[in-house]
């Protein structure tokens, strides 16, 4: 066993947090006709691991 | 943050669901026609999309009812993945600040739901093609 192992003991697998993922994404058509693409809006896992705080946002678009 | 979007606790159902093929009872029956339908709304609460959630906070009224989606899977292997598609279109000025997927035109159950603080602004004649994708990997 190595000195880092020896000193902090086996390091455990981190459980991941959620798993899969929902989203959303939206394309705004105006009504002369441009065409406004937002892309993803936001992201989340479709499952949340219990005790993990509710999903949602991460990848969503900035405040503006 | 400003968007976030969940499926719902009746949507995790909906899934579990489908994969063994079968079809809930009780208040969170979930049809094998889930997302069928989508909608669109205010949020004037304010809201934050949350797992418990069971109905947008202000589904708006423009227009009248809910849209049919267009259900497809797409990919394969590793890439398939669900996806419920939705044009809305508004005949009024209003700021979209939450949607969502529905198991039928009115009530039944909602299994999507994503809330934006910013909000879309819209004129008449204005829509918005909603994508909502589950991607199991």
């Amino acid at each position: 066993m190595g000195l880092i192992k020896r000193l902090f003991g086996k390091r455990e697998p981190k459980a991941p947090e959620g798993a899969g993922e929902v989203s959303v994404s939206a394309v705004i058509t105006r009504a002369d006709g441009t065409v406004e693409d937002l892309g993803v809006l936001g992201s989340a896992p479709m499952i949340v691991r219990p005790g993990k705080e509710e999903p949602g946002g991460g990848h969503g678009r900035p405040d503006e | 943050m400003a968007v976030t979007v969940v499926l719902t606790n009746n949507g995790e159902e909906w899934v579990s669901e489908r994969i063994a093929g079968v079809q809930g009872s009780g208040s969170n029956n979930v049809a094998a026609n889930a997302g069928s339908h989508g909608s669109w709304g205010t949020n004037t609460g304010a809201t934050t999309a949350a797992k418990a959630d069971t109905a947008l906070n202000s589904e708006s009224s423009d227009p009248a009812a809910r849209v049919a989606t267009t259900i497809t899977v797409t990919g394969s292997g590793s890439t398939a993945k669900w996806q419920a598609t939705v044009t809305i279109s508004s005949t009024t000025t209003q700021t979209i600040k939450e949607g969502g997927i529905h198991s039928a035109s009115s009530a039944g159950v909602m299994f999507i739901r994503y809330t934006d603080t910013v909000g879309i602004g819209l004129n008449s004649g204005d829509s918005i093609a909603f994508t909502y994708t589950l991607d199991p990997s």
